[in-house]
């Protein structure tokens, strides 16, 4: 296996893994406020076509990432309403973010489908650190979005952890009531978690569209927003685990090519079915390996609890 | 507070009517709510879709209802479309009795088709009739059940969300069957696509005729089983056992209910039913092993068991209606619309129902002077004592 091989094979884990990553520290920080939004998926979708929308017609990457903002906060808003306000059922209302979603960027994408965009995520070559020879080349010259997505699980860490406002949340996940006889506003701060979640998931989704492909397609997610969702469960709640689990989800996603080069002999289909298998399996091993030692995880105890001061 | 102007807003409002909002001690049924929300898809779908579709009204209601119930041949095209609706639904509606979703029917199709197209390939190529069908659907059951297992036993005995656990498998199917697909039942004379060579006769479903219109075996069966579960789950002891879970699962654990067994138990139950769509949908439809077997048939069978509350019989309706759906969304796609516009309206329809779930917590109460002393049983007299606490902000 050859040094470049190598290389080229890590920048590609890096770029398949960020998607996930960003995606899945906004739905950290949502499931450490107590609620799931299982729509991630939706969320990305939208994110991604707005992008490409925006890019489209403005012609500017700072726009299209803030029509791509806005567009999955938007629909992050809707669940949050039918969640907090309707008290809905946050599994079902999160399905139907997904298939809203789907169905209409499906139609409303047309006209930019497969059509390249003229605006793509920039790279961008760290100064001094790209010429470290094999390190540079691997990690440090690759998408713009790749680092500031390396960098959001550590910021969550640290806002979770050593923020007021991360207490406060943290403490609305494992119990609505008290954070509410603490004084803390807890619907209010959970919408504002949904809507910074949605806004993640719609980065995260422009990033596959401006970043990855470079055009539209209405399959553009190919499930990662659940990926996503099943990385917050890998992590055990823990923001910096979100690292290592894109990390790994990128690395499974890249074996094909590295198996391709390497000429080894097996059906491309299971490396395509191999990120997907992969998640199923380390999230069971992990489960299994947890459930004999016990109390590793830090899952918010409420996660679920529809929260209203009259109870129920 | 979060709770301070909304409060306050409701408060007033309640001041204005003589109606105000109260909180029900247990959630109230959801029926009326899940009713709602497939008109309002329905009639979103109706009033909207002319607009969103951008044709005009009358090529929209002419070409929708001659695709659907305006004519013999739209009609059998409805039920063919029902057809592995139903079986996903059912998939999705067995878990849904203990609360578990069932995700992965379209995995689970694409691999009891897989096992159904294996017995036909290679494990009994010379049988036929009833024998080489019983086997195909019995099998495909099986490899339904096989898809699920791992989620079902690492939901029950190690708590892995079964939701992403039955996801993930649909994508590693999918590449399943694209790999049998294309590789070893390669259709030698057309490499178009991802579909194997043709199932033999022997294997392919009959139809019923009723005038003019067609009826697939394989809907009639769905009805059946649909039936069948319903009856089973309503008067066995296992439905009751699962109730006791769904309820409360304490009680269940102290009265002795294996509670993991039965969780394993329903999710099984539910991929054999996937798998015996995709049999059925490759022996009556689509006649060899493609990607062709599901399109989003497995979500859509989802968004069935939502809205009849998992109710296997009240699945037949919706599914019928969702094939209706379906085939008016592929009727205007050759007007220029996607069809997957009619997942939209399915999402729509989730989203009703799910605020519907919410609201099935509260009910409408008139304002009297003397407060009904039966007002929401024992809970809620003591919360009428507390004053406005019982009043809800919404």
């Amino acid at each position: 296996m050859s040094a470049e091989l190598i290389v080229a094979s890590i920048a590609a884990a890096l770029t398949a893994g960020t998607a996930v990553l960003i995606a899945a520290t906004g739905e950290m920080l949502v499931e450490k406020a107590g609620i799931y939004n299982i729509g991630i998926d939706g969320m990305m979708l939208t994110g991604g076509l707005a992008g490409i929308a925006a890019a489209a017609t403005t012609d500017s990457l700072l726009l299209a990432l803030l029509a791509a903002v806005v567009a999955g906060a938007l629909l992050a808003g809707v669940f949050g309403v039918a969640v907090i306000a309707f008290r809905a059922d946050m599994i079902m209302a999160g399905f139907a973010l997904v298939f809203i979603a789907t169905g209409l960027c499906a139609q409303l994408g047309h006209k930019w489908e497969r059509v390249p965009s003229e605006v793509r995520i920039p790279q961008w070559d760290i100064p001094l650190l790209s010429k470290i020879p094999y390190v540079g080349p691997s990690v440090f010259e690759n998408l713009s979005l790749v680092y500031i997505a390396l960098l959001l699980p550590i910021a969550m860490h640290l806002f979770l952890s050593h923020t007021r406002a991360g207490l406060n949340i943290r403490t609305i996940g494992e119990s609505p009531a008290a954070a509410d006889a603490a004084g803390i506003a807890v619907n209010r701060t959970r919408m504002v978690c949904i809507l910074v979640g949605g806004a993640f998931a719609g980065i995260a989704g422009a990033f596959l569209t401006l970043g990855v492909l470079g055009t539209w397609l209405p399959g553009a997610t190919a499930g990662q927003g659940w990926i996503a969702f099943g990385l917050v469960i890998f992590a055990g709640w823990r923001p910096l685990w979100l690292l290592l689990g894109a990390t790994l989800y990128g690395a499974l996603g890249t074996l094909g090519s590295v198996g391709q080069a390497l000429g080894w002999n097996v059906p491309t289909e299971v490396f395509s079915a191999l990120p997907y298998v992969g998640t199923l399996v380390v999230l069971v091993v992990l489960a299994w390996q947890r459930s004999r030692k016990g109390g590793w995880s830090a899952w918010p105890t409420s996660l679920g609890a529809s929260f209203s001061r009259s109870g129920g | 507070m979060a709770d301070g102007t909304p409060r306050a807003a409701s408060r007033s409002l309640a001041a204005a009517s003589p109606w105000r909002i109260e909180r029900r001690a247990l959630p109230g049924p959801v029926a009326p709510y899940r009713v709602a929300a497939i008109l309002a898809g329905v009639l979103a779908a109706l009033v909207f879709g002319p607009v969103v579709a951008n044709v005009d009204a009358g090529t929209f209601y002419s070409t929708v209802w001659t695709a659907t119930f305006g004519s013999q041949f739209g009609f059998s095209n409805v039920l063919l479309l029902a057809t592995p609706l139903l079986f996903t639904a059912l998939a999705a509606c067995v878990p849904y009795r203990l609360r578990l979703w069932n995700i992965g029917a379209d995995g689970q199709m694409f691999l009891g088709a897989w096992v159904a197209a294996a017995i036909a390939f290679s494990v009994l190529p010379d049988a036929t009739g009833v024998l080489l069908m019983g086997a195909m659907i019995a099998g495909s059951a099986v490899g339904g059940a096989v898809w699920i297992l791992m989620p079902a036993l690492a939901r029950a005995y190690l708590g892995v969300n079964e939701i992403v656990t039955t996801l993930m498998l649909n994508f590693a199917a999918l590449y399943w069957l694209v790999y049998w697909a294309t590789n070893p039942w390669r259709d030698p004379v057309s490499a178009a696509g991802v579909q194997s060579k043709a199932i033999p006769d022997a294997a392919q479903l009959p139809t019923l005729t009723l005038g003019l219109i067609t009826i697939p075996v394989g809907f009639v069966g769905a009805i059946v089983i649909a039936a069948l579960l319903w009856g089973y789950f309503r008067s066995s002891k296992l439905g009751y056992e699962l109730r006791i879970i769904r309820e409360s699962a304490g009680a269940a654990a102290y009265a002795g209910i294996p509670i993991q067994r039965r969780i394993v138990g329903v999710m099984l139950i539910g991929g054999a039913l996937g798998g015996i769509g995709g049999a059925i949908e490759m022996m009556g439809n689509v006649y060899m092993y493609s990607d062709a077997l599901s399109s989003n048939i497995g979500y859509t069978g989802i968004v069935v068991a939502i809205l009849a509350a998992g109710s296997e019989l009240a699945a037949i309706p919706i599914a019928v209606l969702f094939a209706s759906m379906v085939a008016g969304g592929n009727a205007l796609s050759t007007a220029g619309v996607q069809s997957n516009l009619v997942i939209a309206v399915l999402g729509f329809t989730v989203l009703v129902a799910a605020l519907g779930d919410g609201l099935a917590r509260f009910r409408l109460v008139r304002r009297e002077a003397s407060v009904p002393a039966d007002a929401g049983g024992k809970h809620g007299s003591q919360l009428d004592d507390a004053g406005e606490r019982a009043e809800v902000n919404v």
